[in-house]
């Protein structure tokens, strides 16, 4: 029987501006815990103010949602293109916490850490009719558990929004969530706000669920939406979007050759010029 | 022809309001008893140019994906920007959110999602006062139009197309102005025509009437004119206003009866937008 320490779990985050924008422009935002197995991406509404610290207070709240007593415990955000590999954790027997499945209160905490945050800053009146209105992000987070004493494991993922998951096992798509086919993109994705709202009832009927089982020679990929529907784009062409994916991510210059990669595609308008993130997760058994 | 240029800073896309400013605007508005033409328009106008601020505001600032203008026709045709930006002809969106004629405190009512209401007080920027007098120059006003966007379109040549707004009663004194707005309509960047939008302010009280596809049931021969010179909308903002839940297709077109067209503001794509349903 395979000892426990035998499979490990590499990731890659990354995470890009827009074309024409600064790196402090970005309103997507990643986050990774791979030794609990958690991994979450979210895109900020551009049409949203203080999006990004939304955005990334949705994606820490969702991976360290397991570390009582705060979900807002300032951890260490990994940097994009840095590569990780740690020994993946055994199931937990007592579940997960946390985003998904338990209604939406555990939004308030996040609200309030938002609202801490911008709701005394003296803004023009713009940025201040804004600010009541909320910022947006949809957000997609992935938990990765393996089987004790076994090489395979389970995994479940919560989504509100287009922010999508793909599980690919050797060379074929297994698995697309929450979004199955690239014309589903209609630009009007299903948002969390950072203010109360009458219409909370409405998102959290929309919370998408999804788990499955991950065998060693599986790869994930999360990724905002204009990567998504490329993605799904030229799997629906016949294409396999996870090979020049894989590709790039080599080293010896993982970053730089998603960069390089990610400009091609905007140049050649493939791929719609918006902020791109991706958290790319694949396991290595050690012998 | 697709209406799909990328807007963003280094490529702007343009917004020129024309308004109606002439005597017959102090006669009253049909869509809001109690209020005149005047007001009406400038209501219209302040909304739209308050939700074009709003789409371009970020934490940060402004960024200046369009810049507007508003042309005033009335006793004279020219712009009608007052305070810092008087006389002025295109100028970034920036500028204009900086530089309103005074900023309102209002009210509205609020509710939490857990059936609590409260009153919200937010700030309403004003940029144009009711105004009428004079005749109603709009073939003037459609001719400088041309002129100002044209300048434009030759400093952004690939932009997304200018949008023409023009606010009016629709009774012109100067002649038909179809031909007019034919020519303005036929100005094009690499991406597209510029479309003209009509916004009929009537005092008329029949039925408002937003982004119709026929002429048919228009209560009158100004609405029908106004119609005729109205661009229709292209594919995409078609998609757009179906998903804000307005039944359009080919044959519709940028006009409205005694309503708003803040919708517009909402069709074009600057990135990820917070439909209505989730806010």
């Amino acid at each position: 029987m395979p000892g426990p320490s035998r499979v490990s779990l590499c990731w890659q985050p990354f995470g890009l501006p827009k074309r024409g924008h600064s790196a402090e422009e970005y309103e997507d935002a990643f986050a990774a815990d791979p030794r609990t197995g958690r991994f979450a991406v979210a895109d900020g509404a551009s049409e949203s103010s203080f999006a990004a610290l939304w955005a990334q207070l949705l994606v820490n709240g969702f991976v360290y949602a397991d570390r009582p007593p705060s979900p807002l415990t300032p951890t260490p955000r990994p940097r994009s293109g840095d590569e990780g590999r740690v020994i993946l954790p055994p199931l937990s027997p007592r579940g997960e916490r946390g985003a998904g499945g338990e209604g939406m209160d555990w939004l308030a905490a996040l609200r309030q850490h938002w609202a801490a945050k911008v709701d005394d800053q003296p803004l023009p009146w713009y940025a201040e009719a804004k600010r009541q209105q909320g910022a947006f992000a949809t957000l997609l987070g992935l938990v990765v558990r393996r089987c004790r004493g076994q090489h395979v494991g389970r995994w479940r993922a919560w989504a509100v929004g287009d922010s999508c998951l793909f599980q690919v096992r050797g060379d074929h798509l297994i698995r697309a969530f929450p979004v199955l086919r690239s014309r589903d993109f209609d630009g009007y994705p299903d948002l969390l706000g950072s203010r109360p709202s009458a219409n909370d009832r409405l998102i959290a009927e929309r919370q998408r669920y999804d788990r499955g089982r991950w065998q060693p020679d599986d790869r994930f990929f999360l990724m905002t939406d204009a990567l998504a529907v490329w993605f799904l784009r030229e799997y629906e062409a016949g294409r396999r979007p996870w090979r020049p994916i894989t590709d790039v991510l080599n080293p010896p210059s993982p970053a730089a050759g998603f960069a390089s990669w990610v400009a091609q595609l905007r140049q050649r308008e493939e791929l719609r010029n918006d902020d791109v993130t991706l958290i790319s997760l694949s396991f290595v058994i050690r012998h | 022809m697709p209406y799909a240029a990328e807007i963003s800073r280094s490529n702007p896309s343009c917004f020129l309001f024309l308004i109606d400013q002439s005597a017959s605007m102090t006669k009253p508005f049909g869509g809001q008893p109690g209020k005149i033409k005047a007001q009406g328009v400038a209501d219209a106008l302040n909304r739209l140019l308050q939700n074009l601020c709003l789409k371009c505001a970020k934490s940060n600032g402004i960024r200046d994906y369009f810049h507007v203008g508003v042309i005033g026709y009335g006793s004279k045709v020219g712009s009608a920007f007052g305070g810092k930006l008087a006389g002025r002809g295109l100028v970034p969106i920036s500028e204009l959110a900086n530089n309103p004629l005074r900023i309102e405190q209002r009210t509205r009512k609020v509710g939490d999602g857990t059936g609590t209401v409260t009153e919200q007080k937010y700030k309403f920027p004003v940029w144009c006062e009711p105004t009428g007098e004079g005749k109603t120059p709009m073939c003037q006003a459609l001719s400088l139009a041309r002129e100002v966007l044209a300048k434009f379109l030759k400093e952004y040549p690939a932009c997304y197309p200018p949008l023409a707004i023009n606010i009016t009663d629709g009774m012109p004194t100067d002649g038909n102005p179809q031909a007019a707005a034919a020519a303005l309509r036929s100005l094009t960047s690499t991406d597209g025509n510029v479309l003209l939008f009509n916004a009929h302010l009537s005092s008329r009280t029949d039925p408002s009437v937003e982004f119709p596809d026929t002429e048919e049931g228009l209560p009158d021969d100004f609405a029908r004119l106004l119609f005729r010179m109205s661009s229709r909308l292209p594919a995409k903002l078609q998609e757009a206003a179906r998903a804000e839940g307005y039944p359009a297709n080919d044959a519709t077109r940028g006009f409205v009866f005694n309503a708003d067209l803040v919708a517009v503001v909402r069709f074009l794509d600057i990135g990820t937008k917070v439909a209505h349903s989730v806010r």
